[in-house]
């Protein structure tokens, strides 16, 4: 039984994959998936012509994501786990919790990772529903030097919410 | 089991009515960094990363993950999850090579 909603719009990403391999693209459900332009991967990536996408300073890259909306940035808010000294800055444990859970149909719908002195500062991003959208999220990242390591939530009522660490990394784990 | 693509998906094997749960997910998976050259010059070839995990319960859509090459090799990631009936959750990963990888798990309501 086909579990994935009705298949969107045929795009030209979508169908350049139907056309060369065959697979049918019902696995993915299309999603409300708003990946800013330069985290979403062109289609071309799937011809083998993926081109990085441009360097970013962390203000552009919260203009970008948020625009002009202010971030509370509160850690009597946000409780944002991260080291204080990462041995590996290729792989970086972080943790973000919303200390109070929304309470529905308040939902969590959004949180970014943005890590200030990363030439990408752009990291992760988790899309949530209501279901998933309790206020807690994971990830594992990578570091290129010491830097600020920021957690935005978006909450369902359009508010930022943030905290934001200082993580001191001792071998550097963007390779470049 | 350290093949690129194996999916470890950790959840209880029951929950009550309500209940949030934890979904702990790795993927095994080189996601590719950046890489410069001598002169320190992005090299622009297609890199191989996991750019998107979509998570769906009994098919319905509950979660997109958007990583990008500043996330670690073998990713991991972690989320809550509401669980009002009993399902399946699946996820599935998938690459800037357009390679897909999935894992299923079942959920019993306790």
């Amino acid at each position: 039984m086909n579990d994935a909603p009705a298949m969107p719009p045929t795009t030209r990403r979508r169908f350049i994959r139907l056309a060369g391999t065959g697979v049918c693209a019902t696995a993915l459900a299309p999603l409300v998936w708003i990946a800013p332009a330069h985290a979403r991967v062109s289609w071309a990536a799937l011809a083998g012509t993926y081109s990085v996408p441009p360097a970013e300073d962390v203000d552009a890259t919260i203009r970008r994501l948020f625009g002009t909306r202010e971030v509370e940035y509160s850690d009597a808010k946000v409780k944002l786990t991260v080291p204080n000294v990462a041995e590996n800055g290729a792989v970086v444990p972080t943790e973000l919790e919303l200390l109070a859970p929304p309470v529905p149909p308040l939902y969590v719908k959004r949180i970014v990772w943005v890590i200030d002195r990363n030439k990408r500062p752009h990291t992760v991003m988790y899309d949530f529903t209501e279901e998933t959208g309790i206020g807690y999220a994971a990830a594992y990242v990578r570091m290129g030097e010491t830097s600020r390591v920021r957690g935005v939530v978006e909450l369902s009522d359009g508010r930022l919410l943030g905290a934001w660490k200082e993580v001191a990394v001792i071998t550097g784990g963007c390779g470049g | 089991m350290s093949e690129r693509g194996f999916v470890r998906t950790r959840v209880p094997r029951a929950a009550k009515p309500g209940e949030v749960i934890r979904v702990r997910m790795l993927i095994v998976h080189p996601m590719e960094g950046i890489e410069r050259d001598a002169a320190g010059n992005v090299l622009a070839r297609p890199y191989n990363f996991i750019y998107r995990c979509a998570v769906f319960y009994n098919g319905k859509p509950v979660l997109t993950i958007t990583p990008t090459q500043s996330v670690s090799a073998n990713p991991y990631f972690s989320f809550p999850l509401r669980v009002t009936a009993a399902g399946t959750l699946r996820v599935v990963f998938e690459d800037s090579t357009g390679q897909q990888y999935e894992d299923s798990k079942r959920i019993e309501l306790a």
